[in-house]
């Protein structure tokens, strides 16, 4: 049980992390590193809490659910890169324009 | 404590500093740099907690393929301006309360239970594969697998739809200029036909170890790019009907098999006499159109005209 | 014999460590690389000394996995580091 308490916080703390720097950073690159945070986060957690049989093994549903996961994630990552990319071509800003003109952080 | 738990402890802290490093950091390149090794220092703790196959995915996707592919992007984003974090109290709040809550449920769930680990034991027998994790992947859940695989071509379209009119159709990426003798040629002709046998040899073994289709396919992406980068081969043009086969082949093999269920009763059911050279045959082909799908999403949209 | 792979591992960790500290400072790009890469042979030898461990099929296959990525990640760096993404640093002087 040690094992599923160590990882799993780490999983919470690495989810709050990625979420924080996901609403703090405008630079759309830091925002989509930080979106992987949260998702690798949200695995570990996952995975800790599938090592929870007595017998010490791994339940292999979520293990196939975390590898489907992954795959997303990077799939999800390549598309927001290369619109990021293609935004940052067009205006050679890498960042959103703000929506409020006041907001101006 | 235990010298293990000791090991797992230093392990989390380590996995912690870098992702600290990654969010507050002011380099966005450092922020990329920190992102790989958060991602090595996450396929040790797989290890640890009895998952390779899902360390098998972690290291080649989260640290290889992923790692490039925000290299390249860093490289070409960054301003040299450096980026803080803004401090926003209102979100620091929640996030702390996301992170209690999350804590909170993984010390209330932190007791023994057997899962589906009893349900996917019995079944094993004649799910034809051997590594309860590949059964669940290509027969248990098989939906799940063919999704994904949709979802992966979906996002190469998408990132296709992004070039510009008169690049339509063309390779992807740019011409790479390398010296044939220099270090980066030496690279691209000697590294490829090795990690070649190791995809191909992590398809093969997935059905009985730690291994398969996705865990293989990045790894032949991986040294498709390298050869690429290395200038030793281009990238098909986009427009390619061989390509788009290739791109389609693993789905569509898949979908195939899976129709072929209904003769066993239901879509997607395998005939226990059948399962394995079936699972095996979906596997290679889903594989090779993983590794090109995988591929050509890092190399991004068609830059250059046909 | 668990107690001393377990104690070998946990010195390879404080090394990585060290390493960590020069991909956090830089100050050049080139060095953040270099501690990633440090790292990742660290990685390499925590997995082999782990595979003893744990006994169990394929942690060995996935240190061998990553040493070879390790050399793709490289590649990606030296080219990212030109000035269109596509050049050879050694090629242009």
């Amino acid at each position: 049980m040690t094992q599923t308490l160590i990882f799993g916080l780490t999983g919470a703390a690495l989810i709050a992390l990625g979420f924080y720097g996901f609403v703090s950073h405008r630079h759309l690159l830091r925002q989509i590193v930080a979106f992987n945070l949260i998702g690798s986060g949200l695995f570990l957690l996952f995975g800790a809490l599938a090592r929870r049989a007595p017998d010490g093994t791994s339940d292999p549903v979520p293990q196939a659910m975390i590898i489907t996961g992954i795959v997303v994630s990077f799939a999800a990552t390549a598309l927001a890169e290369a619109i990021a990319e293609r935004l940052h071509d067009r205006t050679g800003r890498p960042s959103l324009p703000d929506l409020d003109p006041d907001d101006d952080d | 404590m235990t010298l293990g738990d000791a090991f797992d402890i230093l392990l989390c802290l380590l996995i912690l500093t870098a992702a600290a490093g990654v969010i507050g950091g002011r380099d966005l390149f450092g922020s990329v740099a920190l992102f790989i090794v958060y991602g090595l220092l996450l396929t040790i703790a797989w290890v640890r907690l009895g998952a390779v196959d899902v360390a098998l995915a972690e290291g080649a996707i989260g640290a290889g393929l992923t790692g490039v592919l925000l290299l390249g992007a860093a490289a070409k984003m960054d301003d040299g301006a450096g980026q803080r974090p803004s401090f926003r109290p209102g979100a620091l709040l929640l996030c702390a309360g996301v992170a209690g809550g999350l804590g909170w449920a993984v010390v209330s769930l932190a007791q023994p239970a057997a899962g589906l680990i009893p349900l996917v034991r019995e079944n094993l027998p004649v799910a034809g594969a051997d590594n309860p994790v590949t059964a669940v992947l290509l027969n248990f859940r098989g939906w799940d697998t063919l999704m994904e695989a949709a979802v992966l071509l979906i996002a190469l379209v998408g990132v296709w739809a992004l070039s510009p009119e008169d690049s339509w159709g063309g390779r992807s990426g740019l011409t790479q200029r390398v010296r044939v003798d220099g270090v980066l040629g030496t690279f691209g002709r000697f590294l490829p036909p090795i990690g070649f046998v190791v995809g191909v040899y992590l398809v093969w073994v997935g059905t009985s170890a730690p291994g398969g289709a996705f865990q293989g396919g990045t790894v032949v992406a991986a040294v498709w790019l390298l050869a690429i980068m290395a200038g030793v081969v281009e990238p098909p043009p986009v427009a390619s009907i061989r390509l788009r086969l290739l791109l389609m082949a693993g789905p569509a093999v898949f979908l195939a098999t899976g129709i072929w269920g209904f003769a066993a009763g239901a879509f997607m059911a395998f005939d226990p006499a059948y399962a394995k050279p079936l699972i095996l045959a979906v596997e290679l082909v889903l594989a090779l159109s993983i590794a090109a799908t995988l591929a050509l999403l890092v190399i991004g949209r068609p830059r250059r005209p046909q | 014999m668990t107690g001393f792979l377990y104690a070998a591992a946990l010195v390879i960790l404080a090394t990585i460590c060290v390493s960590m500290w020069r991909v956090l400072r830089g100050p050049t790009r080139a060095d953040r690389i270099m501690g990633a890469q440090l790292i990742g042979t660290g990685g390499v030898a925590v997995l082999v000394l782990l595979s003893l461990v744990h006994r169990q099929a394929g942690v060995l296959d996935l240190a061998l996995l990553l040493a070879l990525l390790a050399a793709f990640a490289a590649v990606g760096f030296v080219k990212s580091q030109s000035a269109d993404g596509a050049g050879d640093p050694e090629g242009e002087s």
